[in-house]
C-alpha cells in the first residue's frame, strides 16, 4: 500500500508540473506585458519597459518559468497586480470560506444522492424512478446560474425564507454561524451534483443488484432494507468515490459562479474579479490550484477505492 | 408414511408476469423429501429445475408468484408463512458458484456468521466462533476476502453458509456445475457427509445425470415447466419410463459408449413457456408422438407422465451407429494419422503472462502433431492453460517460446486455413449484426466472392435454415448461436479447426445435436480439428488422439483408447476416477492445482500425487513412449490395469 501511495504521488507530482508549465505558457502568451496592466493604459511605453525590466518581465520567458517555479517551490505564489497584497495572502483569506461551500454543497449533494440512486435502483422504472430520473436530467440540464436565479425569485423576492445574498462573514464557519443565509447557495451548488451523482449511483446500484451476492443474501433470510445497508450500499458507492474524486475542482468552478451570484466573499470571486482586471498572478495561482485539487482529488479517490476494495490490486 | 416426509410439494404452479408476457415456469410439480433423503431434479435450461427451488424458499423473481398447489415442511404450510422466517435458518440454498456470489467486500467469516445472526439470535462474537466452526469443517482454514480465494474454496463457503444455521432442508442448485470435475468430486462428498451427518435433507438441483446417478436417492426429472418422471434412482436408470428421459440419458457422452455409434440427438428445442400448447410439452420433439400426444396433457401417473411409455434401460436402440461411408472414412484418417505428415505442428511453445511483478506461466513447452483429417483432444483442469495454446493456435496470441507451424509455415498472425470456434457463441458474434453478415464478414475480410452462395452453403452444412440469416444472435438460441459460429469458423474453408469448449454453454440435449454436427463436418470435410475441453466424454467422442494437460504441460498423449482405456499418468487415471459416471474406480484427483505462477519443481503434478518421490521433485519426467503412439511424462507410469 505505501508502495502504492508513494507511486501515485510521484506521477501527481510529475502531473502538476506539467500543469504549471502549460498554463504559466498560456498565460503568457495571452497577456500583454506586466508593467501595461499594472501601470495602466496611458502610461508611455518607455515607463512599461522600464517596470518589465525592473521586475525582470523582459527576460525569455523559460527563465521567468524557472523563476516562477522556484519561488513556487518556497511558497511564493508572486503579488497581485491590482490588489497590493501577495497572491498566497489573498488565496488564505478567501480559502477556507470556498472550501466550507464546496464542502456543504458535496455533502448535501452526496447525502440526497446516494439513497436517492440507490431507491431509485430498488424501484426501477417505477413512478419514483422515472420522476427522480426527469428531476435529475432537468437539474443537470440547467446552468447554475439560471438555477440559482430561479431559487433567489422563488425563496428570497417571493417568499421571503432566505435572503438573497451569502453570508458576508469573513469567517469560514459561516455555513453553520449563518445557515439561513447559506441555504440557496448551498442547494444551488449541490443541485447539479445530485443530479449526477443520483443517476451514477442508480446504475451502479442496478450493477450490484444483479450480482448473485445479492441473492445469496435473499436467501439467507435478510430483510430487503438489511441487504441494501449491509450488502449493496458499500459495493454499489465504489464507483462514487472516484466520481467524487473527479468532480472536486468542479466543485470549485462551480462555486465560481456561485459565489459571484451569491456576492460570497470567496476564491470564486476573487478569480472572477482578477479575471476582469487582468491579475495574471492571481490567475495563475487559481488555475494551479484547480490542478492541483484535480490531481489531489483523484489521488484521494484511487486511494480510497483501494483502501475500500481488497481487490484491487496495490502494489503494482 | 407422511411424518417421515420432511418436504411435501403438491400440485406446485407457478407465473411469471413480466409487462404483457406471462410464463409459467413450473406447473403442477409433485415432489416428496424424505428425512435424510437426497431429491435429484434434473432438466435443461427452462425446465422450471431452480424455479421450483426458488419457490420453495420464498424466493421467486419479480412479478412471480405461486399460483396453486402447496409446499409442506414438517407438515407446515410454507406459502402462508413470511418465508424470511424459514429461508437461510430451517430451509438453506446452495447456488451455482460464480465470481460474484459473495459480498466482495466482506470478509468470510462475516458472511457466514450474517444468517447466525440473524436466526439465532446469538451475538456477533458467538457467531463469528460459529462461522469459524462451520467453515473449518467444509475444509476453510482462513478468513479473508472471497477474491482471494479460488472457486473450489467459494463453493465451500457457499456451502458453510447455508448450513450454518443447520437447516432441515438444503436446496443446492447446481451447485457443482462451474467446478472441475475433481473439485466437484469433493464438494459432493462434502455435501453427502454433512448431510448424512446431520440428518438433513437434500434437493440436488442440476443438469448432470452422472451427479444424480451417483448422489440421489430419488430422481425428479422435468421438462417444460412440469414434472416427466419421478422415481427412486435405480429405477430411473434401471427402467426408464419416460420417453424424454430415455433421449436425454441417450444424448448424453459417456465414458464408456461406443465411440462409433452417433450420440442420439433430441431435435429440436425446448418449448417457449410464455406460449404453452396443450398436450405433452415434449411432444413436438418426441419420435413416439401421437395426435394424442400433441391435444391432451398425459397425467401423472405417480412415477411418470407420459402417453407411450417405455420399458426398460437405455440401450443403444436408440442410436444410430455412423453411416458405413463416415465410419471408415474416419478409420481411413485415423489410420494415416500415425504416419501421415502432420499438418498442424506445436514445436515447445511457451506463453507466458505477466501480471505486475509475477508471471502466470500458461504454456510452458507444448509439443504435439494434428494430421489432415485427424482431431487432437486437449484436456486438463480450468487454469492449466488450454484455452491460452487454443489462442496460440490459431494466431490470435504469440508465443514467447517455440513455434506452432501449419503447412511448413509458422503461423503469427490469424491466418483462413486455421479457424477457431469459441465457447460461448452469444458472447463470441457481434450483437449489432445480423447473421448473414456475421458469416459474410470473414468472406469479405479476404475478399472471397460469391458471398451469398457461400454462406448458403454454409447454413445447409450446419443444419440452418435460411431465415437466420436476417436475424440477430439474440433472437436464436443457444443451440442455433453455436451453429453460427461452426458456420463463421467454416466459411473460410479451413484446413484446422480449434473448438475450445464448443459444447459447454449447451444444454445436454443440444450438446449432442453439436457434437454429431462437428463429427459429421469433420469427416465430411477432412478437417483436421483441435478440440479443447474440460470434459472427458466430450473430447472422447471428438477426438482421434488426445493429449492431457496439467499446469502448462502435456503430461500424457495417445490415442482416445490408449488414454481413456489405459491411462498411464497417475493424473489421467485421477481425472477418468473423478468423472461421476457409473461405478467409482480409482481414486479421484484430490484438491486444486497449485498456481501457474510458481509451478511446482520437477513434475508439476507431484504435489497432488499419491506416488510421488524425492525425485519427482528434483527431475522432470520426460515425455517417454509407452507403445508406439501413447507417450508419458511420469517418472512411476501406471501400467495397465493398476488404474481400474
Amino acid at each position: 500500500m505505501a508502495k502504492y501511495v508513494l507511486h501515485r504521488l510521484v506521477v501527481s507530482a510529475l502531473v502538476m508540473l506539467g500543469i504549471s508549465a502549460v498554463v504559466y505558457f498560456m498565460l503568457h502568451l495571452v497577456s500583454d506585458s506586466p508593467g501595461r496592466i499594472v501601470l495602466g493604459q496611458r502610461v508611455s511605453p518607455e515607463a512599461v519597459a522600464a517596470f518589465d525590466h525592473q521586475h525582470g518581465f523582459d527576460r525569455p520567458v523559460v527563465v521567468q518559468y524557472l523563476d516562477y517555479l522556484g519561488r513556487l517551490l518556497h511558497g511564493d505564489l508572486g503579488r497581485s497586480y491590482k490588489l497590493n497584497e501577495n497572491v498566497s495572502t489573498l488565496i488564505a483569506q478567501n480559502a477556507g470560506r470556498s472550501a466550507m461551500l464546496s464542502l456543504a454543497g458535496l455533502v448535501l449533494a452526496l447525502a440526497v444522492a446516494v439513497p436517492l440512486g440507490i431507491l431509485q435502483a430498488v424501484r426501477r422504472n417505477g413512478p419514483l424512478d422515472r420522476a427522480a430520473t426527469a428531476v435529475s436530467y432537468m437539474l443537470y440540464a440547467t446552468p447554475s446560474f439560471l438555477l440559482g436565479l430561479v431559487l433567489i425569485a422563488v425563496f428570497s423576492q417571493q417568499a421571503g425564507l432566505f435572503p438573497a445574498e451569502a453570508s458576508q462573514s469573513h469567517s469560514p464557519w459561516a455555513v453553520f454561524t449563518d445557515p439561513r443565509a447559506m441555504t440557496l447557495p448551498v442547494i444551488t451548488l449541490a443541485a447539479g451534483s445530485v443530479a449526477v451523482f443520483a443517476q451514477h449511483q442508480r446504475s451502479s446500484a442496478l450493477d450490484q443488484l444483479g450480482q448473485d451476492y445479492i441473492r445469496v443474501a435473499r436467501a439467507k433470510g435478510l430483510r430487503e432494507r438489511q441487504i441494501l445497508t449491509r450488502h449493496l450500499l458499500r459495493n454499489a458507492c465504489m464507483p462514487l468515490i472516484t466520481l467524487v474524486g473527479t468532480l472536486v475542482p468542479t466543485l470549485l468552478a462551480g462555486n465560481v459562479i456561485v459565489e459571484s451570484l451569491f456576492n460570497y466573499p470567496g476564491l470564486g470571486l476573487l478569480f472572477l474579479n482578477s479575471l476582469q482586471r487582468e491579475d495574471y498572478p492571481l490567475l495563475l495561482a487559481y488555475t494551479l490550484m484547480g490542478g492541483l485539487l484535480t490531481v489531489v482529488g483523484n489521488f484521494l479517490a484511487d486511494v480510497m477505492v483501494a483502501a475500500a476494495d481488497r481487490r484491487i490490486e496495490v502494489g503494482r | 408414511m407422511d411424518s417421515q416426509k420432511n418436504l411435501i410439494v403438491r400440485g406446485l404452479s407457478v407465473e411469471i408476469r413480466r409487462g404483457d408476457r406471462l410464463v409459467r415456469p413450473v406447473a403442477d410439480v409433485t415432489l416428496e423429501l424424505g428425512r435424510g433423503e437426497t431429491l435429484g431434479i434434473v432438466g435443461e435450461t427452462g425446465s422450471g429445475k431452480s424455479m421450483t427451488g426458488l419457490a420453495i424458499m420464498g424466493m421467486l423473481p419479480a412479478g412471480g408468484r405461486v399460483t396453486g398447489g402447496s409446499i409442506e415442511l414438517g407438515g407446515r404450510d410454507l406459502l402462508a408463512m413470511d418465508p424470511r422466517r424459514y429461508r437461510g435458518g430451517e430451509v438453506a440454498m446452495i447456488f451455482q458458484d460464480s465470481l460474484t456470489s459473495l459480498n466482495p467486500t466482506k470478509k468470510i467469516v462475516e458472511q457466514v456468521a450474517e444468517p447466525v445472526r440473524l436466526h439465532r439470535g446469538e451475538s456477533r462474537r458467538a457467531a463469528r466462533e460459529r462461522a469459524r466452526e462451520m467453515l473449518a469443517r467444509v475444509g476453510v482454514q482462513r478468513d479473508g476476502y472471497p477474491h482471494q480465494l479460488s472457486g473450489g474454496q467459494r463453493q465451500r463457503v457457499m456451502i458453510a453458509m447455508a448450513l450454518v444455521c443447520e437447516p432441515e432442508v438444503v436446496i443446492a442448485d447446481e451447485p457443482t456445475t462451474a467446478l472441475d470435475v475433481t473439485i466437484q468430486a469433493e464438494i459432493l462428498d462434502l455435501l453427502d457427509e454433512l448431510r448424512a451427518q446431520r440428518g438433513m435433507s437434500m434437493i440436488l438441483i442440476t443438469h448432470d445425470m452422472g451427479v444424480i446417478a451417483q448422489r440421489a436417492d430419488r430422481v425428479g426429472v422435468m421438462y417444460g415447466g412440469r414434472l416427466a418422471e419421478s422415481a427412486p434412482t435405480a429405477e430411473i436408470f434401471g427402467r426408464t419410463r419416460h420417453r424424454y428421459t430415455r433421449a436425454l440419458l441417450a444424448s448424453i457422452p459417456t465414458l464408456a459408449q461406443d465411440k462409433d455409434e452417433e450420440l442420439f440427438s433430441i431435435p429440436g428445442a425446448p418449448p417457449d413457456l410464455a406460449r404453452p400448447e396443450p398436450g405433452c410439452p415434449f411432444a413436438p420433439r418426441c419420435d413416439a408422438a401421437t395426435d394424442r400426444c400433441r391435444e391432451e396433457l398425459p397425467p401423472f401417473t405417480g412415477t411418470y407422465a407420459c402417453w407411450h411409455p417405455v420399458d426398460g434401460p437405455v440401450t443403444s436402440a436408440g442410436r444410430k451407429r455412423l453411416p458405413p461411408s463416415e465410419t471408415s472414412e474416419a478409420g481411413e484418417t485415423s489410420g494415416t494419422s500415425g504416419t501421415g505428415e502432420a499438418l498442424l505442428r506445436v514445436v515447445d511453445l511457451v506463453r507466458e503472462h505477466p501480471t505486475g511483478r509475477r508471471t502466470v506461466k500458461a504454456v510452458s513447452g507444448i509439443s504435439f502433431e494434428v494430421a489432415a483429417g485427424e482431431t487432437f483432444g486437449l484436456v486438463g483442469e480450468s487454469g492449466c492453460g488450454k484455452s491460452s495454446l487454443g489462442r496460440l493456435l490459431v494466431g490470435l496470441d504469440r508465443p514467447d517460446g517455440g513455434e506452432v507451424v501449419f503447412a511448413g509455415e509458422r503461423v503469427t498472425r490469424p491466418r483462413r486455413a486455421v479457424q477457431m470456434m469459441f465457447q460461448d457463441a452469444s458472447a463470441a458474434l457481434d450483437p449489432r449484426m445480423r447473421i448473414g453478415r456475421i458469416l459474410r464478414e470473414p468472406l469479405a475480410i479476404h475478399g472471397i466472392g460469391d458471398r451469398r452462395e457461400r454462406v448458403g452453403r454454409l447454413l445447409d452444412d450446419v443444419g440452418l435454415p435460411e431465415s437466420v440469416l436476417d436475424r440477430y444472435p439474440y433472437e436464436l438460441s443457444g443451440g442455433q448461436r453455436q451453429r453460427v459460429g461452426l458456420a463463421r469458423a467454416l466459411a473460410l474453408d479451413p484446413k484446422v479447426l480449434v473448438a475450445d469448449e464448443p459444447v459447454s454453454a449447451l444444454d445436454v440435449s443440444i450438446r449432442s445435436q453439436v457434437l454429431n454436427l462437428m463429427r459429421r463436418v469433420q469427416a465430411e470435410r477432412g478437417l483436421g480439428g483441435v478440440v479443447i475441453s474440460h470434459d472427458l466424454a466430450v473430447v472422447r467422442y471428438l477426438a482421434d488422439r488426445v493429449g492431457v494437460m496439467y499446469l502448462g504441460k502435456l503430461v500424457e498423449t495417445g490415442t482416445t483408447d490408449e488414454v481413456f482405456g489405459a491411462a498411464a499418468h497417475p493424473y489421467t487415471a485421477g481425472l477418468l476416477a473423478a468423472v461421476p459416471e457409473g461405478e467409482r474406480t480409482g481414486t479421484p484427483v484430490r484438491g486444486e492445482p497449485p498456481s501457474p505462477v510458481d509451478p511446482p519443481s520437477g513434475c508439476r503434478f507431484r504435489t497432488r500425487c499419491a506416488l510421488a518421490t524425492e525425485e519427482c521433485a528434483t527431475t522432470e519426467p520426460p515425455m517417454t513412449p509407452v507403445t508406439g503412439t501413447h507417450r508419458v511424462a511420469c517418472h512411476y507410469p501406471l501400467r495397465e490395469g493398476r488404474n481400474g
